[in-house]
């Protein structure tokens, strides 16, 4: 990813997340390296629209809230508004839908925030481990 | 249980418990394969998930040599992290952003490994249901699956990979709850069976077991199959099946390292799943003559209801899918366990923003469990100009089967509440929420296809077996009509929904493949 797509994905974390402590900011994990591991595991097919689906929702998104500005330029609050009008529209909806789920996952995979929420996925290997022996 | 629809279909348990001893793998790696390499076996297996595993082991323990092309890698337990998000991008094909074309779009979630799909399966286990197998012998002429024909080969299966219904102690709180909801309702339910040896919970079935515990197809069948002198070729995708004058010769893969592996052979199976299958038959003109090829698609599409409780469940602990509901399986409606680490159910979740952050808060004390329907309709496969060669599924949701999830969910929201959900969040569009026991808003609802959000695990059927050559791309025996010593030994050859999760189903088949061939020599 640019930079600039790299600044889209903080900003759609923040829309679609909008965490909050205990959570932490999306700048304290590892979200964006995350997405783009997913990025790179699909096929070029999947790259090339998500990719374009970044772009579209960075400049059109705000427009639906009166905004200006790009996404990734926005504050948390209008990002929030920008992104759960896109939600309802029929152009941006369906381009927002496949990285909805794909910016959750890599913010609530973040190591982290699986502790935060309660899962300690290195207790389960060291249990698992142990099994084996 | 009380469904006619599921007669025949529970599993005898394994006696034997303890796993087999640790076996060193048989492997090249493709990655490291250059230029052209030309290897000659008996036999080439083309996959080594459900289909490609036992007909590799059953090829080599009778004294053939066999060599298997994976496109994947090995993935050993102590490599697997428990982590959903990580895991995702690499034991998933296309890291698991495979989604049809239609309406609704639906993600289905294959495996790519050895073990295929079962690396990355719950491990749930039905026998074809009495009924289903009634039906292929009389509409698909598959005679020779009587029920006691096809209970001896389940038998068998069942054995090699330890199937054994889930316990309550490992089931887990999320299972708990419905179990508790379905009790207090009279709903008929009863706890999953499962390949299983030694499972301590680990919660992440659909992402690598790290303790060993599942006893997928890469864990049972390849290592038998080395231990009998078979090879493995990781990172290999099989292009082109070499057929002369109406008889297979051999296989031509691409390596991961750019290189050209030729596998000669009298006998090649292609188990590359329901998806990939049809795309290497066609692409080489054969199995094409009945027009079935791609045809007949059939996934099981699933969706998952998820229930605010008062007290914490961690549904990532115990096993994930460990009981189900059959009460409406006569319908061809189950009701099935899904449960994960929050990463999982992050986007198992509706919604965004402070909403769906709300609802990940409270994830400890959240259930989830799916409803899984019986295709009314059918889907095709057809091939992307791309290279590789990838599918494209189209596939439109029946408005039966989104009246099936209106009715799934409707009993699932009853038994969620039974068992003191505080509310209900139902992935149905213009149905949302259930509060104070009340499911009248599904009731009222009418469901669209378009209206259901789905994932689907099982894709079979698009090289279906027959006695018709007219009707199917594959003999009883699972030859492909037409074309000697070529065989499919994977979900393709299903002939029709089994209605339950197909791994048993596929493992028998590919067992009987292998009895047959091997008495071929």
């Amino acid at each position: 990813m640019t930079r600039r797509e790299q600044d889209v994905v903080a900003a759609l974390a923040q829309g679609l997340v909008a965490p909050v402590p205990p959570l932490p900011p999306v700048g304290a994990t590892d979200t964006i390296a995350a997405f783009q591991a997913a990025l790179d595991a699909g096929p070029a097919l999947n790259r090339l629209g998500l990719r374009v689906a970044l772009r579209l929702l960075d400049r059109r998104a705000p427009r639906l809230v009166g905004e200006r500005r790009p996404l990734r330029a926005l504050e948390a609050a209008r990002q929030q508004a920008a992104l759960a009008a896109a939600r309802g529209d029929r152009v941006l909806g369906p381009a927002l839908e496949p990285l909805r789920g794909m910016v959750q996952l890599s913010y609530y995979g973040d190591a982290g925030v699986l502790r935060t929420l309660g899962y300690d996925p290195g207790a389960v290997v060291a249990r698992a481990t142990e099994a084996r022996r | 249980m009380s469904a006619a629809a599921l007669a025949g279909a529970l599993p005898e348990p394994a006696t034997r418990v303890a796993r087999d001893r640790a076996v060193t793998p048989r492997i090249v790696r493709g990655a490291e394969l250059r230029g052209s390499r030309t290897v000659t076996v008996d036999a080439c297996v083309v996959g080594s998930g459900a289909g490609g595993g036992p007909v590799a082991a059953g090829l080599a323990e009778a004294g053939l040599t066999v060599a298997v092309l994976e496109e994947g890698d090995l993935h050993g337990p102590e490599t697997l992290t428990a982590r959903p998000r990580d895991m995702t991008t690499g034991l998933y094909r296309d890291g698991g952003q495979l989604v049809t074309v239609g309406t609704p779009p639906i993600v289905l979630p294959l495996g790519r490994g050895i073990g295929g799909t079962t690396l990355v399966n719950s491990g749930t286990c039905f026998r074809t249901p009495a009924p289903v197998l009634a039906r292929w012998r009389s509409e698909h002429g598959l005679e020779a699956l009587t029920d006691d024909a096809a209970g001896a080969l389940f038998r068998r299966v069942e054995e090699a990979i330890g199937v054994a219904q889930v316990t309550p102690e490992l089931a887990g709180e999320n299972a708990a709850v419905v179990r508790r909801g379905a009790q207090a309702l009279g709903v008929s339910g009863r706890h999953l069976f499962r390949n299983a040896r030694g499972c301590v919970g680990s919660g992440v079935c659909a992402f690598g077991c790290p303790s060993g515990a599942k006893q997928h197809a890469g864990a049972v069948f390849a290592p038998r199959a080395w231990a009998a002198g078979a090879t493995t070729y990781t990172g290999c995708r099989a292009e082109r099946l070499e057929v002369e004058r109406g008889a297979v010769r051999g296989v031509q893969a691409r390596t991961a390292a750019g290189g050209r592996l030729t596998v000669r052979a009298r006998h090649v199976v292609v188990a590359a799943g329901a998806l990939l299958t049809p795309l290497l038959l066609r692409a080489n003109g054969v199995g094409t003559a009945s027009g079935a090829l791609g045809r007949h698609l059939t996934i099981h599409p699933a969706s998952a209801a998820r229930a605010l409780l008062d007290e914490p469940i961690d549904p990532w602990r115990g096993v994930p899918q460990s009981y189900f509901v059959d009460e409406l399986a006569d319908d061809g409606i189950l009701l099935e366990g899904i449960a994960g680490p929050p990463d999982q159910a992050a986007m198992a979740t509706p919604g965004q923003g402070p909403e769906h952050r709300d609802r990940m808060l409270d994830v400890a004390r959240t259930a989830s469990f799916g409803v899984m329907v019986a295709d009314t309709g059918e889907g095709r496969v057809l091939r992307l100009p791309t290279r590789p060669a990838r599918p494209l599924v189209r596939y439109d949701l029946h408005p039966t089967d989104a009246e099936r999830f209106r009715r799934g969910f409707e009993l699932l929201a009853r038994i969620f509440f039974a068992a003191g959900a505080r509310e209900v969040l139902i992935p149905l569009s213009g149905v949302g929420v259930l509060r104070d026991g009340d499911v009248s808003p599904l009731q009222r609802a009418r469901v669209r296809p378009r209206d259901v959000k789905a994932m689907a695990f099982h894709p079979l059927g698009t090289a279906r077996a027959g006695a018709d050559p007219r009707r199917s791309v594959c003999d009883p025996d699972l030859g492909v009509h037409g074309v000697r010593g070529l065989h499919v030994a994977d979900g393709s050859v299903v002939p029709s929904s089994p209605q339950v999760n197909p791994q048993l189903t596929i493992m028998a088949l590919a067992t009987r493949l292998a009895d047959h061939l091997a008495a071929e020599g």
